[in-house]
């Protein structure tokens, strides 16, 4: 059952398209990576699934609803970003009570446990929270929430390295034993590339592709040799991106869609073959240009 | 996950609580503002001095709480300003609302928040006149016939007033988050219409506009017409802003 | 000049606003309360049974010392205030119900003039009337009157040293009033008036002198042509 369908969905700021006719689907309880660069239009997707936003055109439904202005989506859904407004005047325990009251499937005891794991004052006021614990605290409320569409945007800014990491497991044990629709957005793949189940990947607005994780493993290659030999080689198949070494070494990333014989012929002209990591094929595929920041320097 | 269902006005009701908590600080607020007003009013608010033919000098000065309930209606008035501001707003999305919710939990709060309003800027009035009696070295103290009935006339007409200020505070709220510019307009139509009414463009005794809608209320001598008329522009100005807000996107 | 002054309450107020309304949003003054909630009720709590005190208090103050008085009452104090006086013009003084005689005095002269004077001030305040009797049977009388009023006071004085009749102020010479009035939520429905006070809500009083037909006479005083 798809939970979100999306289709042709467009969102403009005046005359700037944030979104740009996105088609998407997202089942039932799988857990889906949302990835971009900064800009990608990624925040403004979600706020649009979440009911913040009304979109400029096309059809979104979530469960069969339009999201803007639906308070029973509202009651089901819960946005996690890391400027979530919480009112200053009450504790941050006390803001779990208040959440606790909003949302039906919400758990006291994990919040809390979660709450002693990372060592809350429940005192404290959460504009008094560093970045860190801010987005951490945000985290515990869309965890404890146990809503069926649970969205994070960008969950673990500020968060350290161990911290990140215990939010990442926290995460995928709490969908486990309560599996719901997550979306996951970060411009950092690698971190959360081994609990998404989906990937869906936008570009300026539009959508790239969507698949599932092993399918993006399997999408492309890397090609590695001289740049002659390997320039001759790639005419005529779909280059995802192209660097220059010196020394006349090149490195291209061409689409996975090779038969053997090309691949044994790559091998007998001496080139390397090698396979492409999810995060860096996604920063290869929403790259602007084929060469990088190298490209930038090393004009003329 | 199976979907919750939701009723509209258990999540106002759940909504109202929360602002109950977490708008606290208003309360605060008023409560200075009502005991700032208290001590500008322990000067008397208005009062005449003069000589006899017989040679004394009498000086009296009145003492009551309208000050006390136009500084606590000025209160209203930001307050309701102030919640319909991105902050505030943006608060209630963190949790389960929409904008009909959204703003009827904030009518709910700004009118139990003028019945709190009301209640205690009329009654400081009193404090001010127990201050008066117990401090003040007076010949003679004067009271006009104050009863209880005259208390509860006076409660229900306080919290009508300051309830209307809250209205009409929340519309100009709402309609500086749809444009700066009707803002500006609006400030300059309430700035430059007195100006020009009172430069004597127009003829010099024609009441302005101001003092015509300010007799509608204040003209009124019938408490139960003056509720009539002030619950009635409440429900206006309510409306009218729930329709402004009910398209409005939030977390820009 | 005159518009400026005009509107100067309103910019005030406007101003007052502008200026609220920039610190609370420059500080987020209503936001980053460091008050917690628990306090805030209690602080509330306090201010709310401190304003019930004072509801209790203000009603149970003691009648016998506050005056209870209409605007009906402050015009009746006026008019017999102007009553004692067109009187006195007219001599028929002792013809009024609301003018009583306060106290009464008898010197005998033996000068054949005499001075009226105030002790110590440059001009006394009460208002003198002198009547010219039939005869000269060479006695004085001063008579004070006084109207029906708010404030009653034990008021002037009169003594006769050699020939000179000293008119003493009283001690307290000013009065002050406090007026406890509805607010304007409540006087639109009683049409209660702003209480006006004439000063003469403050015992009104005047000198009635007669003196013997042939008495030379300096000083303040208004003759009575009867």
């Amino acid at each position: 059952m798809n939970v979100i369908e999306c289709n042709q969905l467009s969102k403009a700021y005046g005359k700037f398209d944030a979104l740009n006719l996105l088609s998407f689907r997202i089942e039932e309880n799988k857990i889906t990576g949302l990835i971009g660069r900064n800009g990608a239009g990624k925040t403004t997707l979600l706020k649009i699934i979440a009911g913040y936003l009304k979109k400029s055109s096309g059809e979104l439904r979530v469960f069969s609803e339009d999201p803007f202005n639906n308070l029973k989506l509202s009651a089901n859904t819960i946005f996690v970003d890391d400027d979530m407004n919480f009112p200053p005047a009450l504790t941050i325990r006390q803001l779990l009570q208040a959440a606790g009251t909003f949302y039906q499937n919400w758990d006291m005891d994990l919040a809390l446990r979660l709450f002693d794991y990372f060592e809350f004052n429940p005192n404290q006021k959460h504009d008094n929270l560093s970045k860190g614990k801010r987005s951490t605290f945000n985290m515990i409320v869309g965890l404890a929430a146990r809503c069926p569409i649970t969205i994070f945007d960008e969950p673990t800014t500020g968060m350290d390295a161990a911290v990140r990491k215990d939010f990442y497991r926290a995460l995928l044990k709490d969908y486990l034993a309560h599996p719901r629709t997550i979306i996951l957005s970060s411009h950092l793949l690698n971190e959360m590339v081994e609990i998404l189940e989906d990937i869906l990947l936008i570009k300026n607005g539009e959508k790239y592709f969507q698949m599932s994780i092993a399918d993006v493993k399997e999408f492309a290659i890397g090609i590695s040799g001289q740049k002659q030999i390997v320039n001759e080689w790639i005419t005529g198949k779909e280059i995802l991106y192209k660097k220059s070494y010196t020394l006349g070494n090149t490195y291209v990333v061409v689409r996975n869609d090779l038969s053997e014989a090309e691949l044994e012929s790559a091998k007998r002209k001496g080139l390397e073959i090698s396979p492409v990591a999810a995060d860096d094929l996604c920063i290869y595929l929403t790259g602007d240009t084929k060469g990088g920041i190298d490209d930038v320097f090393d004009r003329g | 996950m199976s979907l919750t269902e939701v009723n509209h006005w258990g999540i106002v009701k759940k909504q109202y609580k929360f602002k109950l908590k977490a708008y606290a600080g208003v309360f605060t607020s008023m409560m200075v503002v009502q005991v700032i007003a208290l001590l500008l009013s322990l000067g008397g608010t208005g009062g005449s001095s003069g000589s006899s033919s017989s040679g004394f000098s009498l000086t009296t000065n009145s003492y009551s709480g309208s000050m006390v309930i136009a500084f606590t209606m000025v209160w209203a008035f930001i307050t309701a300003i102030l919640i319909t501001t991105k902050a505030y707003r943006d608060d209630d999305f963190t949790f389960v609302t929409n904008r009909l919710t959204s703003n009827l939990s904030n009518m709910l709060f700004l009118t139990i928040a003028s019945i709190i309003a009301g209640t205690t800027s009329l009654l400081t009035g009193y404090l001010l006149k127990v201050i008066v009696y117990l401090f003040f070295d007076v010949d003679l103290l004067i009271s006009s016939s104050q009863t209880f009935s005259t208390l509860l006339i006076g409660l229900v007409a306080t919290i009508m007033y300051i309830l209307l200020f809250a209205a009409l505070g929340y519309l100009v709220g709402v309609l500086a988050q749809l444009s700066k510019m009707l803002i500006i307009i609006l400030v300059a139509l309430f700035i430059g219409y007195p100006i020009y009414a009172s430069t004597g463009t127009g003829i010099r005794d024609e009441p302005t506009l101001f003092i015509t809608i300010g007799q509608f209320y204040q003209g009124e001598s019938t408490l139960l017409l003056l509720v009539i008329k002030i619950i009635l522009t409440v429900i206006v100005l309510f409306f009218t802003s729930l329709i402004i807000t009910n398209r409005l996107e939030v977390k820009q | 000049m005159t518009l400026i002054m005009q509107l100067l309450p309103l910019i005030i107020m406007i101003g007052l606003i502008v200026v609220i309304v920039v610190i609370v949003k420059k500080n987020d003054l209503f936001r980053i309360n460091q008050m917690s909630g628990n306090k805030i009720k209690w602080v509330l709590s306090i201010y709310g049974i401190i304003l019930l005190a004072s509801i209790v208090v203000f009603f149970s103050l003691p009648d016998d010392e506050i005056t209870s008085i209409s605007q009906v009452d402050s015009e009746k104090i006026e008019r017999s205030n102007q009553e004692l006086y067109n009187r006195a013009h007219l001599g028929t003084l002792e013809q009024s119900k609301q003018i009583t005689v306060k106290e009464k005095w008898q010197f005998d002269v033996k000068e054949q003039f005499l001075q009226v004077t105030s002790n110590g001030e440059e001009n006394q305040d009460i208002i003198i009337f002198v009547e010219r009797k039939e005869s000269n049977d060479g006695e004085i009388d001063v008579v004070k009157y006084a109207t029906e009023s708010l404030v009653n006071h034990g008021g002037y004085q009169v003594e006769l040293n050699n020939n000179k009749l000293i008119v003493q102020q009283p001690d307290k010479m000013d009065y002050h009033f406090a007026i406890f009035t509805n607010e304007f939520s409540i006087t639109q429905f009683t049409g209660e008036k702003r209480l006006h006070f004439p000063t003469s809500a403050i015992e009104a009083e005047l000198l009635y002198i007669r003196i013997p037909k042939d008495l030379e006479l300096t000083g303040e005083v208004q003759f009575v042509e009867l």
